[in-house]
């Protein structure tokens, strides 16, 4: 397995450049090893999320994710209490787009009511104004976990072209031995503001799942 | 097996020699492959009855040549001339599988060989393969499951695009020969 990709046309050459993704075949072996880590880690993971051995246990299991569905049709008026309700007014006062996009956002069901809140800064980007600030927020990456081989080696590269330095944000350089900088999750920086937080993480975020992704074979089996 | 293991050998040993390759030798080659084909569709008949569904495939004349031209192994003890390979849900499924393989073919007499590449993976590549010696001829059983499958697929694609059979492969070596 990965013969093709750790020899290629040279078996002498596990050092060549794979110029598309400015990576050798050994680093990208590196990155896959680690996807097959993750992967395994998820698996034994999810053996013990789902113990579903017996048609019982199966039932149950449904009936919870039923009622779980059920409530995402509940509006977020119902949901929601008073305090949080107010304090969502109040931000919302603050970000007109986001207004905007939440008009009528009582009667919304809390499946809508997530959509609604997260389509226009993903297209966007968040922009919230308070007093003489105004800041705008690029949450489609800044707001999500990234894990971005490719980009971020690229840009680390460049980046040492320039010069170098070690700032915020990106990972420090790879000691000898140790497989550093091949595969980085880039994690969202901590908002500065209420208005800022509320876009990372809002008060009213309710799950749309029961227990996440199910399971990648058929379901119910 | 319509040839003794050294005369496969042999065999083998003429194909992974460098030049192109004589006629002759292909079609003994053809002959020893008709011979696995044969055991490997008694092995996913018996996959079958267990409940699998199994692809199978037996190497080709080019990937086979390479491997050997490649790798130092003899002919007769390449194991995954002939293979079948089961998807299950998940590792659950996956060891009740391999007990469920080992259990049927050993009944019947066979030797079954367990490699287990959850434990030992190799550059991250993970499964459980059962080696089923059938009349002596190996073959190898892989069970993956859905995910480690779909790693493995992501990885052939990348092979295929930036590795031994890719025509298109833009590389740049970076180091002068060893």
């Amino acid at each position: 397995m990965g013969t093709g990709l750790r020899y290629g046309e040279d078996p002498e050459y596990p050092d060549a450049e794979v110029v598309a993704l400015a990576a050798t075949r050994r680093e990208l072996m590196q990155a896959v090893g680690r996807l097959g880590d993750l992967i395994a880690k998820l698996e034994e993971t999810r053996l013990g999320i789902l113990p579903v051995d017996t048609l019982d246990e199966l039932s149950q299991f449904w009936i919870e994710f039923e009622q779980k569905a059920a409530d995402d049709e509940r509006t977020v008026g119902v949901t929601a209490s008073p305090d949080a309700q107010g304090a969502f007014d109040q931000l919302l006062s603050r970000a007109p787009q986001l207004r905007a996009a939440l008009t009528g956002w009582r009667d919304m069901t809390l499946r809508d009511f997530g959509r609604a809140r997260t389509k226009p800064l993903l297209q966007q980007g968040c922009t919230a104004s308070s007093g003489t600030q105004r800041q705008s927020l690029p949450v489609t990456t800044a707001m999500i976990p990234v894990i971005s081989w490719k980009y971020s080696q690229k840009k680390y590269r460049d980046h040492e072209r320039r010069g170098g330095g070690h700032s915020i944000g990106w990972p420090p350089p790879a000691k000898c031995g140790e497989i550093g900088r091949h595969l980085t999750v880039t994690v969202a920086p901590a908002p500065s503001r209420a208005a800022l937080a509320f876009c990372a993480a809002s008060l009213l975020t309710f799950p749309s799942s029961a227990f996440g992704v199910l399971s990648t074979g058929p379901w119910p089996p | 097996m319509p040839m003794t293991k050294s005369a496969l050998d042999r065999l083998g040993a003429r194909l992974a020699a460098s030049g192109p390759v004589a006629n002759a030798d292909l079609e003994e080659l053809s002959r020893a492959v008709g011979a696995y084909q044969k055991v490997l569709d008694e092995v996913k008949g018996q996959l079958t009855e267990l409940g699998y569904r199994a692809t199978t495939r037996v190497k080709t004349t080019g990937t086979l040549v390479d491997k050997l031209r490649r790798e130092t192994a003899r002919l007769s003890q390449v194991q995954t001339l002939a293979g079948a390979r089961i998807v299950v849900r998940d590792r659950k499924l996956q060891d009740e599988a391999r007990d469920a393989i080992c259990e049927a073919f050993e009944s019947m007499g066979c030797t079954c060989k367990v490699i287990d590449r959850r434990e030992n993976p190799t550059y991250g590549y993970r499964a459980v393969h059962v080696i089923v010696y059938w009349d002596g001829i190996p073959v190898e059983s892989q069970i993956r499951t859905e995910l480690q499958d779909t790693w493995a697929q992501i990885v052939e694609r990348m092979g295929d695009r930036w590795g031994r059979a890719s025509a298109m492969a833009k590389i740049r070596n970076t180091r002068t020969p060893r």
